[in-house]
């Protein structure tokens, strides 16, 4: 089937490769359509869920679960867009946002009763919605009212976890209104098998259950669960064959109509039985992601390693000459459109901290085989193509570096990423693999490692985290807290006394003393709050769909989370690292290696905002002090030194806890660190006084494990080299690392050639985990704020993730701004 | 890393040489595929092996110790006879380039100019520099002979680099149809379209084809947004006139193309036609002096053009 046409491919300004990217009529048509329509609420998935739990109400839940799904599979509207060659999607509206009212139903409610705002009335990542929807997400709230997931867990939350949440610590409300996800599911066991084989072990596993055995007698229901689901997948797929077929029927194109007729085929096909083409083994791939989505209210559900899954069957049509190059790159831009599609709506205070629409669909290619030979393939450089031409904001396209990778893919790496929006982040094994395998990972799946949400690992298939993801902490404010004697300056709220205050801290060991105190308490409250929603999911959600294609939860008749997956772990988003080891650079220098002020004299300037001038030196003199102190990311051993070592401390101490799965048949189920913050670092900043690093009350924090943004003046080698000597090996649940470069240094030529053997020192030399490119000047970023409509499909690298500029709040696009402005 | 495909696999071509490190034909550092066949005759060719589409064998009377070997019973078709001065001498109208000459030679004196490779096999070769195209901005040149003679081959092997990622450039004296020429320049990053002569009369001596074609097809190629590189050759006493390099100045400004590259006589191909027993008319003459090379590509830098000496 030849989908591609030349003659009508439009060319861009953009290079890849050393040849301009060029877009096909139908990807121009498709991608132009879905940047200018607009996100909207849909009610159709929430009343089909609710007519459902009230017909099924005395089910098990995992059941209850299994049937809404599919009814709501059964009956959701469905439509097929002009010109697609892959189908499927949340609903009829080109950009339909599903609602999830079984996981929180309140927060919409108010928001449309305009507390704090209306969706479409917010200053970034609006919503409209009909009045039709809008009426009945009302109608049904009176079922959901007290009777949702985000009420359950509140009545078993102690009183404490939500004073911390109040006073920004911890932000993990969205954990309660969020279901599964970050992970990846087997699709390759889809791609290569077909549902109906998860189907058939679901079916001779509860063939063998002896129901005299309490224990295996309770598997039963999430066995049946899973074969209702599943089959649900299957007749879904069908209706879009249907709907193909009918629309194949009327078509007057002689062309769309053969695209018709083969779209039938290919979902009368997937993802029931295994795929027979790319094509099919694509539009599988679709099927589940989709699917997924629709089960639950998690992100991060992601395709893993896709150059891998699907080399088999590009490698078979490609030989046999049934496909061009062309027409699988055509299938993929469509499947990334599909990706971009998806939307999921959730309340403004948690969309502040994932800004961007964005439901962190990752991609993964390149990285090693099982014998630690490069398996960057055809596929990865399609990929990259593809992204080229795309070059929207989601899906994430994350790349496995490794020493033995190809430069090749390297250099179409850079082509892509001076298109712009840091697409692709750049992960390497030489520090990945490690990691995974110091957490009880063999090789053999540490090797297998794909990326999910920003910068988490995942073995696919095999896998499970928590849902949504992990809750942020927030580190700067715990380190504000230790400088306080655990007194919360905003609140007055002292939840953990600890050793004393910047006053009377005798030395510098007092004052890491006291973070350490601060950081011990804080970190168990974060283990208790999100363990205790985990187990309430494990009760009230069940997730039966997605844990039937982790393995071994069919085998072992048990969900996700009662400890299905072969491994287990989760863990906090580190958030502020660099302030935390800039202040205690910053103090030890200053008040106990200079001298030049006193605890006390600090302690004041803080608690007026560095704004005293009756002081001597006055508030404005002793910021300078402190912002002449020396910081993290320069290279300089001084700074660098007590950020690695807190650093270090705070990794084994989350490391520590275990997972509501711990000795449930899981391998691990412990708690490990990662760095990303995504987007809290803003939200977060709000609820942090002045910081000794110079920082004033309410500014952002450091994002990620970088260097606080403004502070690292030294050049990307000595920023790379202080990031470097972080022990990243300890951060097996990612790290991140922003850097931004002039599109000048992405030049193809000389000027890649010398970033690329930046980043190769980066990874190889100095144990570098992540980087990700953001490559826009500042100036361009100005201009997209004054002329919004100009730059509609402008990306730019959030933290971990890419967004579309122009529909961020207006904050975070100062943000951003700010961090442009230290280019290398 | 790359698939063949069925395509690769069932076109084949003849390819007389594949060289690596090239950086005067095209951008960056390239790899030249050089296809047998040519439908011009140009006196001063320095590869006259590539004017054949048929493999040929060759001996070099440098190492030659007419030691007889190649007329001792190795020939199946018996076409290897002693000359006069006792080289040997091959029959054309006898031999099928087997090779089998060329394999017992232990002076390594005889070769055979041609090989018969599909698609997959010269890729291959392609492939293996592709790390040096990424770095440097160059890829491969497709040339000859004239590419054109074997159009299929050219622009299967031209697609071929194009999914594997790598730039295509094509060297074509465009004196074929347009569709044909097109069939091959479509795949092509850049096109090194070679002018020889811009009087009509001249161009006669070297090609059945008319001078209103060639330079029709350069005008069709640049009005479909081809990067076209002019290359002329510079022969003296045959078109080192100011009438021609005029001419050639016009001929770029009116189509908008900016880069020209002067190609200086030489005399390196001499003892090609030596070893495969063809006449060499040029042989008295001298190489082009450097100095007038340059002073040519000075007066196209002050019309405007990009022009080098060698490209």
């Amino acid at each position: 089937m030849n989908y591609y046409e030349y003659a009508d491919s439009m060319k861009s300004k953009h290079i890849f490769m050393e040849r301009p990217v060029v877009r096909s009529r139908r990807i121009e048509n498709l991608r132009g359509r879905l940047i200018d329509a607009k996100a909207q609420i849909c009610s159709d998935r929430a009343k089909l869920l609710t007519e459902a739990y009230q017909n099924n109400n005395s089910d098990p839940v995992v059941l209850k679960r299994a049937k809404a799904f599919a009814h709501i599979l059964d009956n959701m509207k469905i439509s097929i867009l002009d010109g697609e060659i892959i189908v499927g999607a949340l609903g009829t509206k080109d950009r339909t946002a599903p609602v999830f009212p079984e996981f929180g139903s309140d927060w919409l409610i108010e928001e449309l009763d305009g507390k704090p705002m209306r969706p479409e009335d917010r200053p970034g990542d609006r919503y409209i919605i009909d009045e039709e929807d809008e009426k009945a997400l009302r109608e049904i709230n009176t079922f959901w009212h007290g009777n949702d997931h985000e009420s359950r867990c509140l009545a078993v939350l102690p009183e404490e976890t939500a004073l911390v949440r109040e006073m920004g610590v911890t932000d993990s409300y969205w954990l309660m209104i969020g279901g599964e996800g970050h992970l990846v599911v087997d699709i390759q066991g889809v791609v290569r098998k077909g549902l109906k084989d998860v189907i058939a072990r679901a079916r001779a596993r509860l063939d063998e259950i002896d129901s005299s055995d309490p224990d295996q007698e309770s598997q039963a229901p999430f066995l049946r669960a899973v074969i209702i689901c599943n089959e649900a997948v299957i007749r879904f797929a069908k209706r879009y064959a249907k709907i193909a077929s009918d629309l194949a029927g009327v078509e007057s194109d002689r062309v769309r109509k053969l695209e018709l007729e083969k779209i039938a085929d290919v979902c009368n096909n997937v993802p029931e039985n295994p795929a027979r083409d790319f094509h099919e083994g694509v539009q599988a791939m679709w099927f589940i992601n989709l699917t997924l989505q629709l089960e639950n209210n998690g992100h991060s559900i992601s395709t893993g390693r896709f150059d891998q899954t699907l080399i088999d069957l590009y490698e078979n049509d490609i030989r046999q000459g049934t496909i061009r190059y062309e027409d699988a790159l055509e299938i993929v831009e469509c499947f990334f459109l599909k990706v971009f599609q998806l939307l999921k709506v959730t309340c403004w205070a948690n969309t502040k901290s994932f800004a961007g629409y964005q439901l962190f669909q990752n991609i993964t290619v390149g990285g090693q085989d099982h014998n630690g030979a490069d398996s960057s393939n055809e596929l990865t450089f399609l990929v990259l193509n593809a992204q080229a031409a795309i070059s929207l904001n989601t899906p994430s396209i994350s790349l496995r570096y490794h020493n033995r990778i190809d430069d090749r893919v390297m250099y179409a790496a850079l082509d892509v990423v001076r298109i712009g929006g840091g697409q692709p982040a750049i992960y390497s094994d030489e520090v990945y693999i490690p990691a995974l395998m110091n957490r009880g990972i063999g090789w053999e799946d540490a090797v297998n490692y794909s990326i999910v949400g920003c910068v988490e690992s995942i073995v696919e298939g095999k896998q499970s985290t928590r849902p949504n993801g992990a809750g942020f902490i927030n580190l700067a404010k715990i380190m504000e807290l230790a400088l306080y004697n655990g007194k919360d300056p905003k609140t007055g709220r002292r939840l953990q006394p600890g050793n004393g205050d910047l006053a009377t801290f005798g030395s510098y060991d007092d004052l890491y003393e006291a973070f350490k105190i601060q950081t011990r308490y804080y970190f168990k409250r974060q283990v208790i709050n999100d363990n205790t929603i985990d187990r309430m999911t494990e009760e009230g959600i069940a997730d039966p769909y997605v844990s039937s294609l982790v393995n071994d939860c069919i085998a072992r008749g048990k969900t996700i989370k009662q400890g299905g997956a072969i491994y287990d772990y989760c863990g906090p988003l580190y958030v502020g690292a660099a302030n935390v080891g800039n202040t205690l650079a910053a103090v030890r220098k200053v008040v106990f290696d200079d001298k030049k002020i006193t605890g006390a004299q600090l302690l004041h300037a803080l608690e007026t905002n560095y704004g005293d001038e009756a002081t001597s030196p006055t508030g404005p003199e002793i910021l300078k002090l402190m912002k002449d102190a020396p910081k993290y990311g320069n290279d300089d051993e001084y700074a660098d030194s007590v950020m690695v070592d807190s650093f270090r401390f705070m990794c084994e101490e989350t490391a520590k806890y275990h997972t509501t799965r711990y000795g449930r048949g899981p391998i691990g189920g412990t708690w490990q660190p990662s760095t990303s913050s995504v987007s809290s670092n803003v939200p977060m900043g709000e609820f942090v006084g002045a910081t000794p690093d110079g920082r004033k009350a309410g500014e952002a924090l450091a994002d990620t494990s970088s260097p606080m943004h403004g502070t690292d003046t030294k050049g990307i080698t000595a920023s790379l080299k202080s990031v470097g000597k972080l022990p990243t090996v300890l951060v097996s649940g990612g790290q991140l690392l922003n850097v931004k470069v002039m599109p000048v240094s992405l030049e193809p030529g000389l000027h890649s050639t010398k970033l690329l053997q930046v980043l190769r020192t980066f990874f190889s030399d100095f144990k570098g985990m992540h980087v990700q490119l953001n490559c826009v000047s500042a100036e361009t970023l100005k201009a997209a704020q004054h002329d919004p409509g100009s730059y509609k499909d402008l990306m730019v690298r959030v933290a971990g993730y890419s967004a579309l500029f122009t529909p961020l709040d207006k904050a975070l696009q100062d943000d951003i701004i700010e961090r442009t402005q230290h280019a290398v | 890393m790359f698939f063949d495909n069925k395509e690769e696999y069932d076109t084949t071509g003849v390819v007389f040489n594949i060289e690596q490190y090239h950086v005067n034909d095209g951008s960056g550092i390239r790899t030249n595929v050089f296809l047998k066949g040519c439908n011009l005759w140009c006196q001063w060719c320095c590869n006259p092996e590539s004017q054949s589409l048929q493999l040929q064998v060759a001996v070099h009377r440098n190492l030659c110790v007419k030691c007889g070997t190649c007329r001792s019973g190795v020939c199946p078709r018996d076409a290897i006879t002693a000359d006069d001065d006792g080289f040997p001498s091959i029959d054309g109208s006898k031999c099928v380039a087997c090779g089998a000459c060329v394999a017992s030679c232990l002076q390594d004196a005889m070769e055979l100019y041609g090989k018969t490779m599909n698609v997959n096999e010269a890729i291959e070769e392609v492939v293996k520099d592709a790390k040096f195209f990424a770095m440097s901005g160059g890829g491969l040149t497709i040339g000859g002979g004239e590419p054109c003679v074997q159009a299929g081959y050219a622009a299967a092997l031209a697609k071929a680099a194009r999914r594997r990622h790598i730039n295509v450039a094509v060297e074509t004296a465009g004196a074929v149809p347009f569709e044909r020429l097109w069939s091959v320049a479509e795949h092509a990053d850049q096109i090194l379209f070679d002018v020889k002569y811009t009087d009509p009369e001249k161009f006669r001596t070297i090609s059945d084809a008319p001078l209103d074609q060639v330079k029709g097809n350069l005008r069709g190629l640049a009005s479909k947004g081809k990067d076209i590189t002019m290359r002329c050759p510079i022969v003296p006493g045959l078109n080192d006139d100011d009438g021609h390099i005029g001419r050639l100045i016009e001929w770029a400004r009116e189509l908008g193309i900016e880069n020209i590259d002067v190609l200086p006589f030489h005399q390196l191909g001499k003892y090609k036609y030596d070893s495969l027993g063809m006449d060499y008319t040029l042989s008295g003459l001298k190489d082009l002096d450097k100095s007038i090379a340059n002073g040519i590509r000075d007066v196209m830098v002050e019309k405007g053009l990009n022009a080098t000496v060698g490209g």
